[in-house]
């Protein structure tokens, strides 16, 4: 409450490192409120890494420090440098090499950033243009796991994704991205908090329906999730294996898959972290999971690996056959 | 006799009885001329004594004696049962002791406890026993400091009738030695007033280090003796929180002047104190709020031997409760013995362990974040969130450990 001008609002914002493209339209116009309040999480919780300073003031002043929509310019490219957008190996994950290559997905709203991250666009030959959003893996674990050289991320256009642990929605808006219109991402969050991120996020993205439910009771929302075929774990929780078999045997198709991260402080931080990743993959094993790979996430997170397989897969003599 | 008796427990065991023997002897003899300077017990072991010999009448079957000897000695509820000693083994571990030294005696014992048990409390009966029980209590405190805390909690639970009896005795005491049975008219107009003055003691005993106001401020306090009880108890801990420090000494020094004003003063120590560990052991607070208070008990137990040896033993028989958990082994949702790695790959978790690290786009990264841990890691990775990072080119490569499968099926 001490400071309620947008500038400090915008100080919180950005000390929290994370902006919010549908909080900052409210926050510029409805700026009493709404920068009040980024300020008032700015001035509490100035130490917060996550979720904590959203404040729209940020971005507004970023931007237009910028001019207009300042989508030129990924990591280390001035505006007007050349660079081409390659597609990755894997399906809707694009490249963007310049002088330094960088992550991005194709932008599913061209135009608006999601946390303030840059913006790639590309005038194809027949003048229309394609904006494409940076991926920073530091943000996302998913991003650090494709960097980290995943085999198959099984994510790809059309797909339908279970994503536990949404957050803010930083990654789910470009899961969302990758998995295009015709997909759909069941954004599971159980924190109100970064939740009303992820709901004005996904206000934006069609194909994003949040759930703002605790990832334990999936028969809480059994009603809005349909069966998919991926899911992602995010939840560093010490039951994470647990709550992902949960909604597995929920919503899971047979012979679906899964992606799960694992924070292995949050499991037992007495013990290194490859033999919590070992225990992990041995319980998986026993809830009719198969893992495929390991990765770890080094350097873009601290003792964490990505695991991927698949789940109640047809058994091989019959894919023989 | 309180100098002389509590002096020589704390050198050894059993030969340490020995003197006591010879020095009980010696007062019983003097006892049978002169009665009157016998009852110098503390209080808290007069009231073990007392509950003692009334265990004893119970157990014997002297219904109407334990009848009257229970409204005599307020004796209330059946706590009081816990604290109590039974005697008769006491008496069998006298008679062994005694045998070698005197048997003439151990039959003026007897007679003498079958003479306290049917008619009232003499004098006699009562110093014969008392200095028993006390005998008792030293081995107690000596052989099994388990039972020792036992006993202490349940006297934590009737602490509220030692009170009594305390003020009994010191009154007792005071009145010139007077037999029970002729201050028993006074005693139940004394223990209502205490009964009242009870929880307001009881909170200034909490209080006793800190702020001593004198008992004399509670208006129910009718006798004069009370009065000048409580305002030498008060001076009394008084002098505990002045010279805290010093007061081990010091109070050795004072202890054969006042005897019987830290009577009172010794319960109210104790009873702080027992408050303190009772607290502690239902509360299960930290071990280190528990040593603090280790410190603290020598302070104001220093005044005499036999609370200061508790004190000890208290603190003694903590340490190990204490340590236990830590020899408990910590909690673990990972069993290191039981973990199998099914690819060496996997045995190392770092950056550098893995397949195209030197030129992969984390490298940069890693020459940063790998320097740094907790703090300054979270520091550096925030900087690497705002979107500067350039880690140079992306592969398409796959890096990842694969698990293989091809054994199971």
């Amino acid at each position: 409450m001490v400071a309620t001008t947008p500038t400090r609002g915008g100080r919180g914002g950005f000390r929290g490192g994370r902006g919010d493209g549908g909080g900052r339209s409210g926050g510029r116009g409805g700026f009493g409120r709404s920068g009040g309040r980024g300020g008032d999480f700015g001035g509490r919780s100035s130490g917060m890494k996550r979720g904590g300073g959203r404040g729209g003031g940020r971005g507004a002043g970023g931007r237009g420090g910028r001019g207009g929509r300042g989508g030129r310019g990924g990591p280390g490219m001035k505006g007007g440098s050349k660079v081409v957008v390659e597609p990755h190996r894997h399906d809707g994950v694009f490249i963007a090499k310049g002088k330094e290559d960088a992550l991005c997905t194709k932008n599913l709203v061209p135009g608006e950033a999601v946390y303030n991250e840059k913006r790639v666009s590309v005038q194809n030959e027949d003048g229309t243009k394609v904006e494409y959003r940076v991926w920073n893996p530091f943000r996302s674990k998913l991003a650090a796991a494709i960097l980290g050289g995943v085999d198959n991320i099984w994510i790809k256009p059309g797909a339908r994704v279970l994503y536990l642990g949404a957050a803010s929605g930083t990654t789910v808006s470009h899961v969302s991205d990758l998995v295009g219109p015709e997909g759909v991402v069941y954004a599971v969050e159980f924190s109100h908090r970064s939740g009303r991120d992820l709901v004005n996020m996904a206000k934006k993205r069609t194909n994003v329906i949040p759930i703002i439910e605790d990832a334990r009771h999936p028969a809480k929302y059994r009603m809005l999730v349909g069966m998919v075929d991926v899911i992602f774990s995010d939840v560093a929780q010490p039951d994470q294996a647990r709550i992902l078999a949960l909604n597995a045997s929920y919503f899971l198709k047979a012979g679906g898959h899964f992606v799960i991260s694992i924070k292995a402080n949050c499991i037992d931080s007495t013990v290194p972290a490859e033999a919590v990743f070992a225990q992990e993959v041995k319980k998986l094993q026993a809830e009719q999971f198969k893992p495929a790979e390991q990765v770890t996430l080094e350097p873009f997170e601290r003792d964490h690996a990505c695991v991927v397989g698949g789940y109640r897969l047809p058994k091989k003599q019959k894919a023989g056959a | 006799m309180l100098g002389s008796s509590d002096a020589s427990p704390s050198s050894s065991s059993l030969i340490a009885f020995k003197p006591r023997q010879i020095l009980l002897l010696q007062q019983q003899q003097l006892n049978r001329s002169a009665p009157t300077p016998m009852a110098q017990l503390k209080p808290e072991d007069e009231s073990v004594l007392i509950f003692s010999v009334a265990l004893w009448l119970q157990n014997k079957g002297f219904s109407k004696v334990f009848k009257r000897f229970c409204t005599e000695a307020e004796i209330e509820g059946e706590d009081w049962k816990g604290k109590a000693l039974n005697l008769n083994e006491v008496f069998s571990k006298y008679q062994e002791i005694s045998n070698s030294g005197c048997k003439v005696f151990e039959f003026q014992a007897k007679q003498e406890e079958q003479v306290a048990h049917t008619v009232e409390k003499t004098a006699n009966g009562t110093t014969a026993e008392e200095i028993k029980g006390k005998k008792k209590k030293n081995k107690k405190n000596k052989d099994d400091t388990s039972v020792l805390e036992s006993e202490k909690t349940l006297e934590d639970t009737d602490m509220s009738e030692k009170i009594n009896e305390s003020h009994e005795n010191g009154n007792a005491d005071e009145s010139g030695k007077t037999s029970k049975t002729s201050n028993g008219d006074e005693m139940p107009e004394l223990a209502e007033d205490q009964s009242t003055k009870k929880p307001k003691e009881k909170k200034k005993k909490k209080k006793s280090k800190l702020a001593s106001t004198p008992d004399a401020d509670v208006p129910e306090v009718t006798e004069q003796k009370q009065e000048v009880l409580s305002s030498e108890k008060a001076e009394a801990a008084e002098v505990v929180i002045d010279e805290s420090k010093k007061a081990s000494k010091k109070r050795k020094k004072m202890a054969p002047d006042e005897n019987e004003n830290k009577s009172g003063e010794e319960v109210t120590i104790e009873e702080s104190k027992s408050k303190k560990s009772k607290g502690l052991e239902e509360g299960k607070e930290e071990k280190a709020k528990s040593d603090a208070i280790e410190e603290d008990l020598p302070k104001f137990s220093a005044n005499n031997n036999e609370t200061d040896k508790s004190s000890q033993k208290k603190s003694a028989s903590k340490q190990p409760k204490s340590s236990e958990p830590t020899s408990v082994k910590a909690f673990q949702r990972v069993k290191i013995d039981e973990v199998e790695f099914v690819d060496d790959r996997l045995q190392d978790n770092s950056y550098w362990a893995k397949d195209g690290a030197e030129t992969g786009y984390g490298a940069k990264a890693q020459e940063v974040l790998g320097q740094v841990k907790g703090r300054g890691f979270r520091h550096e990775k925030t900087k690497k969130k705002r979107g500067s990072y350039r880690g140079g080119q992306i592969d398409l490569q796959s890096h990842s450990v694969k698990f293989n499968y091809s054994d199971e099926e």
